[in-house]
């Protein structure tokens, strides 16, 4: 509870930690009330397609006569749901790869860093593109999992570092003196001190999930779900002829705009957050 | 010894990458028989059956040979530095790679270099007047270009100075009209083409080197022998450049010459956009038309620039770092 | 030490640039070395062309609207990748330029009526299981050759290497002189004559005789079934395998065409016009430019930007609406080519197993809702579910007949009615109940890369679930699709079923239940046996139509009030069974863009025979040849 007070205490005095975490609360509220204010439209009407905002579209409509803004709802559910798998994937896989290895060491540390090794020298994005094919997208889990299927390399490395490195202070030294054991050095001493940074890595790990989501929905690899900001920014540039002057703009500018912010909103908070629990950069 | 060891490494990491990408790809759904035989029965009217025998023979690839004995082939060609024939192209791999990299490296790499210098110095800046009106105005920018995906930026590209203004052609590497060759006019159509996806790369990758190296720099302006140097007297300028600036680079040149590896893959999604027949290019297409050994050669090739890129990397920073020098 | 990083950095820059600039240099002009001692080999009269092609090199090759470049020709489609071209047009991808400098010796339009433009034959007639063609006397091919009854012969004895559809039917082709080709058909049908006479003449004997005359002694080897038996058609297949291992450089195709190969890039082709073809007085184009069509994200800036004369993309309304303003001088020709997008089911699979399902299900979808999104210019799906789109079927069926078979058009009480009658309910959710109450969950899967299919099928799972069947809506990456499709995982998928071929409704039905069996669930995806399955469908009044024999009796039905009959019947059991739902019929849009300025001369009727191609870009080469399109003055 203090230490929630005291993260509180951070996020309200470092602007820009302050601003990025209040865009994502903003987005986490657009995805879990919004979605019950606003309904999905199902409806189709061609009549009303590609309509500029109005009174009853703030947002215009989409290539179907639906409402874009109940859609952009919608889909900040669909994003943030996908994000936030793919970064606990993510750091369930590195996690356990890095902790493991850097806890164990020696031939088993060996034969983790070489499979680490062997998962980062493969490019990731066009694995994602043969995954996404082999692993059929239908549900946000299957997705999740091909976009951290290849992404926790880097994080495992760090993490077996950070490991390591705390091996060697001093207070781990005497939990290891006093006998406690491997759980306990892992939960009770070493987590603790990595909050900050498993934090930091888990946004910025949202925040590249939704880069790598949205590329592979334009590629039409992931057709899973026709709200997720990139199957609309899919729709809009193949479909709609958004930049040529119709007022498919809009269509196309809301999950642009959307990207863009929630992606903002993970940086600053991230970075805010990291600046403000590195102690020597707080005056 | 120690060469030898991290040698060995080098090959057995190899090894592993290609039998996973080898797997991986021999199970994706969908092969390139069942595409062409479905793409022959459509232009040439003939009926299925003929059409996917036809196809088999066209691409003399059987489906039907276990993935073993197609594997053992693949690893005894590649002993023989033979990386196989594509299957759609019809030519060899390595000469499709070899016609494809060039284009790849020649936009990526400016666009790298430009992204980097341009970015280490606004990150540099931005970390340095932090107090300013500059920082919040700097971050945005990065920030927001930096959070659109790079397709994003490259397709207003096209539509802007493509269309509207018609300044730079959208596809392709240069036009048909001009002979290839040392000529001026090849060059100059070369860059004119080549003018969009540098733009949207360059665009693109600013905020990240800009975001990495203000929060090196940030965090070098707070170790103790910045703030000594302050106590010192030391000219602001003279610290920036002399402690800050080298100090918060070095992780970045190690990023850098690992970037580097990473650009033989090219991007499949910009370069498909654009038409740009580099390596990303070939990637998506040979993805999409299940051309398994291509698919399998671009992945072993830029599998081996990354690892090279990471060889070179350690080498880098050793020699930029005195420290690990003399441990080493 | 910071100031020595940076120059050295900047000096890595500046050799990293001019490496990578030379690079591409010696790729490309390694590439390209054939380009240039491409016309060695040919006549003088192309090297004159080939000069003023270097004058427009000089102009720098800018296709502006406001000043078209009225000697070029451009257009724009799928070709395939580039980088496989050779000589070789049986090579897949060796010429994907064909249209241009390949001929058939008649062009056929099956709209208004049977058309055949004639192009290098001259005359023929048709007597019982005898065709006799004459042949075009001052044709000639690209290398300077005569073109004779010889090279078409060998065209044939080609197509038998290469296990053409048209051996079926073929005992034999004869040339009793220079000018004159007899095709003799093992039974007269009434489609013999638009498949020979419509083969593309792509085998000079002069280049491919040493293969074609391969083909001869294994002809006369066939059984009466017309099959080869195991050692020979092992040797057809070497013989194959050695055309195929022929490859001599693109520049060496050889057409009897009004085009010739000039250079390529691995996004372009670029043709220069013949001085000595048969069609070169008709022809008012020094070039023609062949962009190959990627995505439409990267062809639609260039229509935009009027960097094309011609193509036949299909859009999305809104896509379209844009063009058209931005476009004022565009002109589209829609041509019915008997497209059939539809919504097929895999009859196998429960609960669509069942006819009256099917048929609700056929009720429900309205057709004339989707229309508006699915692309610009497609007409009125055929709610009879006839088998045939309805340019077509028109030609055909007449409409007292139409009003005896069942009309599907949207009709949501007929449909709950017909699921009642199958045991259904529907639950308090709104949403249907089978006979043991389970929820009824439908799929519908579809390729994403079409607009057509994509948002179409988006449209239908809405419609759907709105009437109360629960469904899901699977787009899918097309390999993807394809294998999904291919091993009968579908419930109900979106694709063309029932395409015309030949003109003739017998290529329908012969896609909807030969081609696509396994698709509508009719034969088990592992039978990889020949056979086909037993189809016989009792109609309303009782009749029990074979569907298969009605087929195969089609082919060979010569008199055409008798071939309506079976038509009929075909159309009855097609009716009845609903395979498919169509959704709508395409045509395609062939375009001509600066009419204002550049184009005259071609034919405003969407119906003359020469816009018929297809579904193929053939449009634009017959345009050319038969000097239907000419330069404003």
């Amino acid at each position: 509870m203090k230490s929630l007070k005291s993260f509180f205490n951070v996020i309200v005095r470092n602007k820009r930690a302050c601003f990025g975490f209040i865009i994502l609360v903003i987005f986490l509220l657009i995805a879990m009330i919004g979605t019950s204010i606003i309904p999905l439209p199902k409806e189709t009407n061609y009549a009303e397609r590609l309509q500029p905002p109005s009174l009853s579209h703030p947002l215009g409509t989409d290539y179907a006569g639906r409402d874009t803004l109940a859609q952009f709802v919608h889909g900040s559910k669909d994003v943030i749901i996908l994000s936030f798998l793919t970064a606990i994937f993510t750091m369930v896989l590195a996690f356990i790869v890095g902790g493991i290895s850097g806890a164990a060491g020696g031939k088993t540390d060996a034969i983790l860093m070489f499979i680490t090794n062997v998962i980062l020298t493969v490019p990731s994005f066009p694995i994602m593109m043969v995954l996404s094919m082999l692993i059929k997208v239908t549900n946000p889990v299957t997705f999740a999992l091909i976009l951290s299927m290849w992404s926790w390399g880097g994080l495992a490395r760090a993490i077996r570092s950070q490991i390591l490195s705390f091996k060697r202070r001093d207070y781990i030294e005497a939990s290891r003196i006093l006998g406690l054991s491997l759980g306990h050095i892992v939960f009770k001493d070493m987590l603790p001190n990595m909050a900050s940074y498993i934090a930091y890595h888990f946004i910025m790990i949202m925040k590249s999930a939704v880069t790598a989501s949205v590329g592979l929905m334009v590629l039409g690899l992931a057709p899973f779900s026709s709200t997720h900001w990139g199957m609309m920014l899919n729709l809009a540039m193949g479909s709609t002829a958004a930049l040529y002057g119709s007022s498919a703009i809009y269509y196309f500018l809301t999950p642009v705009i959307g990207i863009m912010l929630f992606q903002i909103g993970c940086l600053f908070f991230a970075s805010g957050m990291d600046e403000a629990f590195n102690p020597r950069l707080r005056d | 010894m120690r060469w030898i060891k991290r040698l060995l490494l080098v090959i057995t990491t190899v090894f592993f990458a290609t039998t996973i990408t080898f797997l991986l790809i021999r199970m994706m759904p969908g092969d390139p028989v069942e595409n062409m035989a479905i793409s022959m029965v459509h232009d040439q009217g003939i009926d299925y059956e003929s059409a996917y025998r036809s196809a088999k023979a066209m691409l003399n690839y059987d489906p039907d040979v276990p993935i073993l004995t197609q594997y053992t082939k693949y690893l005894s060609g590649l002993m023989k530095g033979n990386l196989g024939q594509s299957l759609i192209y019809k030519r060899d791999v390595k000469q499709i790679i070899g016609e494809a990299l060039p284009w790849t490296l020649f936009v990526l790499s400016i666009s790298l270099l430009l992204s980097f210098f341009i970015g280490i110095f606004l990150g540099m800046y931005i970390a340095w007047k932090r107090t300013t009106i500059l920082d919040p105005i700097l971050s945005a920018y990065t920030a927001i270009v930096g959070s659109i995906p790079e397709f994003v930026i490259a397709f207003l590209l096209i539509v802007f100075f493509s269309v509207k203004l018609k300044w730079f052609p959208s596809r392709g590497a240069y036009s048909s009209s001009v002979k290839p060759g040392f000529n001026m006019p090849y060059f100059l159509d070369v860059l004119n083409h080549a003018v969009l996806p540098i733009t949207a790369y360059v665009l693109g990758g600013i905020g990240r080197w800009a975001l990495n190296m203000k929060a090196n720099a940030v965090s070098v302006l707070g170790e103790d022998y910045i703030v000594s140097a302050r106590a010192r007297g030391l000219r602001e300028k003279r610290i920036i450049t002399r402690y800050v600036g080298r100090n918060a680079m070095l992780p970045l040149v190690t990023n850098l010459a690992i970037s580097f590896g990473m650009i033989f893959g090219g991007s499949p999604l910009i370069e498909r956009l654009f038409v740009y027949p580099g390596v990303g290019y070939y990637m998506s297409q040979s993805i999409s038309s299940r051309d398994y050994i291509l698919m399998q050669g671009i992945f072993l090739m830029i599998t081996v620039t990354v690892v090279l890129a990471n060889v070179v990397a350690e080498i880098l920073y050793s020699i930029l770092d005195p420290r690990i020098r003399m441990e080493g | 030490m910071f100031r020595i990083l940076k120059k050295r950095f900047t000096v890595l820059m500046a050799l990293m640039i001019v490496i990578s600039l030379v690079f591409s240099a010696c790729s490309e002009s390694t590439n390209n070395l054939t380009n240039t001692s491409a016309s060695n080999e040919k006549s003088a009269n192309e090297d004159s062309s080939k000069d003023t092609n270097e004058d427009t090199n000089k102009d720098g090759y800018k296709e502006d609207p406001e000043d078209p470049d009225i000697d070029t020709f451009v257009t724009t489609w799928n070709t395939g990748a580039l980088e496989t071209m050779c000589g070789n047009p049986f090579v897949s991808g060796g010429v994907p330029f064909g249209d241009f400098v390949y001929d058939s010796l008649f062009d056929y339009s099956p709209l208004p009526k049977d058309t055949f433009l004639p192009a290098i034959g001259e005359s023929f007639e048709e007597n019982g299981t005898e065709l006799t063609v004459k042949l075009k006397k001052d044709v000639k091919w690209s290398d300077g050759k005569d073109f004779t009854s010889k090279d078409v012969l060998n065209t044939f004895n080609i197509a038998f290497i290469n296990n053409s559809t048209v051996w079926t039917y073929l005992d034999k082709v004869e040339a009793p002189d220079d000018y004159t080709v007899i095709f003799r058909w093992k039974k007269a049908g009434p489609i013999l004559k638009q498949m020979a006479l419509t083969v593309k003449i792509n085998a000079p004997y002069h280049i491919y005789g040493k293969w074609g005359d391969q083909a001869i002694p294994l002809i006369a080897k066939r059984d009466e079934n017309g099959k080869l038996d195991k050692d020979s058609d092992n040797e057809r297949l070497k013989i194959r395998e050695d055309l195929l291992a022929f490859k001599p450089g693109i520049e060496n195709v050889v057409g009897t065409g009004g085009w010739v190969y000039d250079s390529s890039t691995s996004s372009e082709i670029l043709l220069n016009k013949r001085n000595d073809a048969w069609c070169s007085q008709n022809i008012n184009f020094e070039h023609v430019k062949v962009v190959r069509f990627t995505t439409q994200e990267a062809s639609t800036p260039a229509i935009m930007a009027g960097e094309y004369d011609g193509d036949q993309i299909g859009y999305t309304p809104d896509v379209f609406e844009q063009i058209q303003k931005a476009r004022p001088d565009m002109k589209v020709f829609w041509v019915p080519f008997g497209g059939q997008p539809t919504m097929f089911f895999n009859t196998s699979k429960y609960p669509i197993n069942d006819p009256l399902v099917r048929k609700a299900i056929a009720y429900v979808i309205d057709k004339d809702a989707l229309n508006p999104i699915l692309e610009v210019g497609m007409k009125p799906a055929d709610t009879y579910i006839s088998g045939l789109v309805p340019s077509f079927r028109d030609l055909w069926l007449k409409k007292d007949f139409l009003s005896k078979l069942t009309n599907y058009t949207y009709n949501a009480s007929k449909a709950e009615e017909l699921l009642k009658q199958a045991g259904w309910e529907k639950g308090s959710d709104g949403f249907w109940r089978d006979g043991k109450g389970q929820l009824v969950q439908l799929e519908v899967s579809s390729m994403n890369n079409w607009p057509v299919f994509f948002l179409g099928g988006d449209a239908i799972v809405n419609q759907l679930n709105q009437f109360g069947l629960k469904s899901e809506f699977k787009p899918m990456e097309y390999g993807a699709y394809n294998d999904y499709v291919k091993n009968g995982q579908h419930t109900i998928a979106l694709n063309f079923i029932g395409d015309i071929s030949y003109g003739h409704p017998w290529g329908a039905y012969k896609n909807i239940y030969v081609d696509n069996m396994t698709k509508i669930g009719l034969k088990d995806p592992k039978d990889t046996s020949s056979e086909r399955p037993d189809l016989k469908i009792k109609t309303s009044s009782g009749e029990i139509i074979d569907v298969y024999s009605t087929i195969d009796q089609l082919f060979y039905t010569n008199d055409v009030n008798e071939q309506i009959k079976l038509i009929e019947k075909l159309a009855m059991a097609t009716n009845e069974f609903v395979p498919f739902v169509p959704i709508a019929e395409k045509t395609v849009p062939y375009k001509l863009y600066h009419t204002d300025n550049k184009f005259t001369g071609y034919p405003e009727d969407p119906t003359d025979p020469v816009w018929f191609g297809g579904d193929t870009p053939s449009v634009y080469s017959k345009l050319l040849k038969y000097g239907k399109l000419d330069v404003k003055k």
